[in-house]
């Protein structure tokens, strides 16, 4: 930027805009640059103003504005570095706490009077912790009302005996609707989006099932509903790899062995998915025959022993 | 229905926001970018043999489309596919699974990404430029859809298609191993959901009913698949109106980009920002 | 301050003529000639400046205090800039996000979208998700001011973070200025608190699984979890009632502590004065810099600007936090790649890699989140806040200490810290296994395994080589010198300058002639 004044001699340049004397050739450059990156500053906002106005582009405002704030903060940063004094100054540290003044004494003094009029009356002072202890107790009121107590809401979904299965749609799902290897999100009817109900009903080849015996009759010819919330943070388990019958995690890739009751197979996920007891109906339906047998989601602790109540 | 255009190789979303890429260019980090970009597009996607064995897939039927070249198909899998998938489709144990209930959409989704046949034995089945030419291909699949009835092939229309439906639909149902913007991700078990942002419509239709490799199978209605087709049409169409894209991979990428470029530029102006030049 | 600093000679006039005398005092230079731009003679030069002390003075009588102020020194090295950085973007984030403000609604209640972007067209979303839709696409500039908040967000906590291992690498946190690290930490966390409450504001798609996370893990505290988060969150997870909550979280308590707590900090500077390498003239006793005027001053106010034209850059020309193509939140999808911004990373890298552990005892569970998403958390964050005292009482060291270490003449603090370092990048790495598996074409169960190996390898390893690094370096001599440039002032007893030409310490390098 500054090639251009090389040609021009400094003493050829007469304005004496610094009082009482001609800059050098190196303050004039200076001088230069920095008003070029004003001008700049300058150009680049009018014409964002005028960008604006036209309709505005998100990157050309982008951009506008970086060249006006850059060529200020440049143009500064010269001025200041080459126009400016640049002496290095030295400071003196004084202590941060001086030696014990005569005014320090006589607070010490003060406070000392006040003490012993405190520390001597102990059961006073067992009394003022109670005070505190008991105010915040009873600040504990505008908190609790933050939220209602955790109740049963942990324990239980949407899902009742009877529940039929229906899609994000609202209408039952067909049995029809999967063919082997297809997976659907399924909700009990009238809780359709709810986040503790949603469920995965999944095909997979009846004869790979490997259920708990008890657990082979709530997967009527291959159709099986787990639970789709994760089990260690609660996200939706959305990835299904078909070719494995495995159910991923995207959040934290908790993976789930469908054929095998949803057991956890890889990652952070401790617990199985729950299964939800389903029944195909002869219509081609489902209905659930009754909710998850254990608490949905993520796991708290007192989830085995609790009841919420 | 839409027949695929010749498959490019190449990052949609880098196009999308060259005027962005020329101006980080500009302060030195198109390597870094050029890195992100080059997210799992053309190159990756499952890692084993695509066709995998759906068995049993009720309401598919063989399909025979009128005036196919059934001898020809024939002479040309023999030549082609017969020495891993056996000469009925019954498979090979050991160099390539049973063809049993790929039919028409399946045959097609292989042979029209590039992922069948192999260039050589052994190599993993990726998307590629196809082998073949369309009419071969067509001819395959009217043989295969023969000896190894299965899903036909869904004559995708993404033409007024419901671009809103098709979102939710691939939100809900895509998304998860896609993603969002339909970039790709890993399943995990060694797999990779490929990138969606060269895929035809057709191919996303025949995906769908068929769930090649790890996917699962989606028999949605026809008016669904047109649908999410045409929101993937989108995805890969839709200008970044917030600059240069960063492959549509969320968080990661834009740590990246503010620590190498954000942060590691205000490093470099605090130290000019600092510099005393001597008087 | 001003108790160390004797009263002013007389009245107004006194002090304006002393400041002017003070900072046009060294004339002998006279044939650079840059005072005489800068620092007009006195006597009636200043037609606005000059009433307007005397009016302020007359008013406030802080020209006293402003004297001292001017004068006050600030070291010139770099590194002490990254602090302004992160205040920097800390005012852009106060502009930008007054401006988002006037847009935004935080409230849940659904809506039918109906703007310009198709996909959504019709599409019951909540209000809060529709008006970012309506702040990105019909605001004008709207996008543009979201895009610059993000990415400011995310240099804010950068800048914060490399201010902080220059303070930790250099020992600035020692006595007396534990009681700034400890505050500069709690800044952090805020700024942790700040970011995760803003990623989780617009309503879309990542943002709730981000929340659903932290409902999880606050659900995973013993005893406490279910109420703690019920709560917390207003009831089970998905509460309407939570983005509003959120909201003031973000833009009235959190910006208030942040405020609150960047002003003690710097008041604290103030009082304490800079820390300052051991560079030539530097002693225990001394601060050798610019004075805050006007050398501080230009260049502060310069590295605002370009501060804001960096963010302002990445806000107008990379896109961030696409929420549109996210979606509305819904409680029953989750897209993949699911993570949170990077400076939470190395939290969601603790729970990917954890293994799933859980125990019940007498009836009681451990759910598998707590220790990884809770307790070693609250360990790293623990051990990093108490540093100040944890290395006092390991070193024995309770000495007050002005003069900086180089990094590596305290061997075993620059290896703690890189081993701190090495962890919360693996700690990150892991937190984006997804991503990196498919990048790298490496199965992610994989990746996560050999992270679990990383996360204790890294930092042992990076703890032996740093140690052995800083060693090698000190036993090879000393750091660099750092000749300081110009001419020393020295300020006296009586708040005055004097110069310092000889010194065998400060070498007056003077280089007026350098230019003719």
């Amino acid at each position: 930027m500054t090639s251009g004044i090389d040609g021009r001699s400094a003493r050829g340049y007469a304005g004496p805009r610094v009082r009482g004397r001609v800059p050098t050739a190196s303050e004039y450059r200076a001088e230069v640059l920095v008003g070029t990156l004003f001008v700049l500053t300058i150009v680049a906002g009018f014409a964002l103003l005028v960008v604006y106005l036209v309709g505005g582009d998100t990157q050309v405002q982008g951009v506008l504005l970086t060249l006006a704030f850059g060529g200020l903060g440049a143009g500064i940063v010269v001025w200041a570095q080459r126009l400016l004094p640049t002496r290095l100054a030295i400071e003196e540290r004084h202590p941060i706490a001086p030696a014990l003044t005569a005014e320090a004494s006589e607070v010490a003094a003060a406070t000392r009077e006040a003490e012993a009029g405190f520390t001597r009356r102990h059961l006073l002072i067992g009394l003022l912790f109670g005070a505190v202890a008991g105010l915040g107790a009873a600040l504990l009121m505008p908190v609790l009302s933050l939220g209602p107590a955790p109740g049963r809401d942990l324990f239980v979904t949407a899902w009742k005996k009877g529940s039929r299965v229906v899609g994000l749609d609202g209408k039952p799902v067909q049995a029809s609707q999967l063919p082997i290897d297809g997976v659907l999100t399924v909700f009990p009817e009238g809780a359709v989006g709810d986040a503790m109900a949603q469920t995965l009903l999944i095909r997979v080849p009846p004869d790979l099932l490997r259920l708990p015996p008890d657990r082979m009759a709530w997967a009527p010819d291959g159709y099986v509903a787990y639970s789709k919330v994760c089990t260690h943070a609660g996200c939706p388990v959305g990835l299904y790899r078909a070719i494995q019958h495995r159910l991923i995690c995207p959040c934290h890739q908790s993976t789930f062995d469908v054929l095998d009751g949803a057991q956890p197979s890889f990652g952070p996920a401790a617990r199985a998915l729950p299964q939800l007891p389903i029944r195909l109906l002869p219509d081609g339906t489902f209905v659930a025959l009754g909710d998850f047998p254990e608490p949905v989601g993520p796991s708290f602790w007192n989830m085995t022993s609790g009841d919420g109540a | 229905m839409s027949r695929r255009p010749p498959r490019v190789s190449g990052n949609a979303p880098l196009a999308r926001s060259v005027a962005g890429l020329a101006v980080i260019a500009a302060i030195g980090a198109v390597a870094v970018l050029g890195l992100l970009g080059g997210r799992p597009a053309a190159g990756q996607s499952v890692s084993t043999a695509g066709a995998s064995a759906s068995t049993g897939t009720p309401g598919s039927s063989a399909s025979v489309h009128a005036g196919g070249d059934l001898a020809g198909g024939m002479a040309l899998y023999l030549q082609t596919c017969a020495a891993c998938h056996g000469v009925t489709g019954q498979g090979v144990p050991g160099a390539g699974p049973s063809l049993q209930g790929q039919g028409a959409a399946g045959t097609a989704y292989v042979l029209y990404t590039g992922r069948m046949p192999l260039p050589e034995n052994g190599v993993p089945s990726l998307q590629r430029q196809p082998l073949l030419s369309p009419s071969q291909i067509q001819s395959l699949i009217d043989y295969v859809a023969q000896i190894a009835p299965g899903p036909t092939i869904p004559p995708v229309d993404t033409q007024g298609a419901d671009l809103a439906v098709g979102r939710q639909l691939f939100i809900n149902n895509c998304a998860a191993c896609h993603g969002a913007d339909a970039a790709g991700g890993s399943v995990g078990g060694g797999f990779v959901a490929p990138s969606l942002h060269n895929a035809a419509p057709s191919t996303v239709g025949e995906a769908m009913v068929t769930g090649p490799g790890p996917m699962p199978v989606f028999r949605f209605p026809l008016r669904q698949i047109d649908a999410i087709a045409a929101y993937v049409r989108y995805l890969q169409t839709a200008p970044s109106p917030g600059g240069l894209s960063l492959g549509g991979m969320g968080p990661v990428p834009e740590g990246f980009v503010a620590g190498s470029i954000g942060v590691a530029l205000l490093l470099v102006l605090v130290q000019w920002v600092a510099r005393r030049p001597r008087p | 301050m001003s108790g160390t600093v004797p009263a002013p000679p007389g009245g107004t006039d006194d002090v304006l003529a002393e400041a002017v005398r003070l900072r046009g005092e060294p004339v002998p230079r006279a044939a650079d000639g840059v005072e005489g731009d800068a620092l007009p003679a006195p006597g009636g030069d200043l037609p606005i400046v000059g009433p307007a002390v005397r009016f302020l003075d007359e008013r406030t009588g802080l020209a006293t205090f402003g004297r001292t102020a001017l004068q006050k020194v600030f070291p010139d090295h770099w590194s002490f800039l990254l602090g302004e950085v992160a205040a920097f973007s800390f005012v852009v984030l106060l502009l930008t996000g007054t401006f988002l403000t006037m847009f935004f609604r935080p409230d849940t209640t659904p809506v039918t979208y109906q703007g310009p972007y198709q996909p959504l067209e019709g599409q019951t979303v909540s209000s809060a998700f529709d008006s970012v839709m309506q702040l990105s696409f019909q605001v004008r500039a709207g996008l543009l001011m979201r895009q610059i908040h993000h990415w400011a967000a995310l240099i804010f906590v950068g800048a914060i973070l490399m201010h902080l291992a220059r303070i930790f690498f250099t020992g600035a946190f020692r006595r007396p200025r534990e009681v700034n690290w400890i505050i500069g930490f709690g800044l952090l966390l805020i700024a942790l608190g700040e970011g995760f409450s803003g990623y989780s504001l617009p309503d879309d798609l990542l943002s709730g699984t981000g929340l659903r996370i932290a409902y999880s893990a606050a659900l995973s505290i013993p005893f406490i979890g279910p109420w703690f988060a019920s709560l917390f969150f207003g009831g089970i997870f998905p509460s309407s009632g939570f983005i509003s909550r959120l909201f003031v979280i973000h833009v009235m308590l959190l910006p208030g502590a942040l405020s609150a707590g960047i002003a003690i900090h710097l008041l604290i500077v103030w009082l304490q004065k800079h820390t300052q390498y051991r560079t030539p003239g530097a002693t225990e006793r001394n601060v050798i810099g610019l004075s805050l005027w006007p050398g501080q001053t230009f260049r502060s106010i310069g590295l605002f600007f370009l501060t804001v034209a960096v963010v302002t850059l990445l806000g107008g020309l990379v896109e961030i936090n696409p929420v549109w193509v996210y979606g509305p939140f819904v409680p029953y999808t989750a897209a993949s790649p699911a993570q949170p911004d990077y400076y939470i990373g190395w939290l969601e890298g603790l729970l990917r890699m954890a293994p799933g552990w859980q125990v019940t005892l007498f009836g009681v569970t451990i759910p598998e989140p707590f220790v990884p998403g809770v307790v070693v958390p609250g360990i790293l964050f623990g051990v990093l806040w108490a540093w100040p005292f944890i290395e006092a009482r390991i070193t024995g060291d309770h000495r007050e200490h002005n003069l900086l270490d180089w990094p590596w003449e305290a061997p075993w603090r620059a290896a703690t810290g890189v081993a701190f370092a090495g962890l919360f990048a693996v700690l990150m790495l892991a937190g984006a296994n997804d991503v990196l598996g498919a990048w790298l074409g490496i199965p992610v169960e994989t990746l996560t395994v050999l992270f679990r190996i990383l996360v204790f390898g890294v930092p042992v390893v990076a703890w032996v080589a740093t140690y052995g690094l800083a060693r090698g370096r000190l036993q090879r001599g000393a750091g660099p010198i750092e000749p300081p440039g110009g001419i020393a002032l020295r300020r006296n007893a009586s708040g005055g300058f004097e110069e310092v030409r000889e010194t065998a310490r400060v070498e007056a390098t003077v280089g007026e002639g350098g230019e003719s």
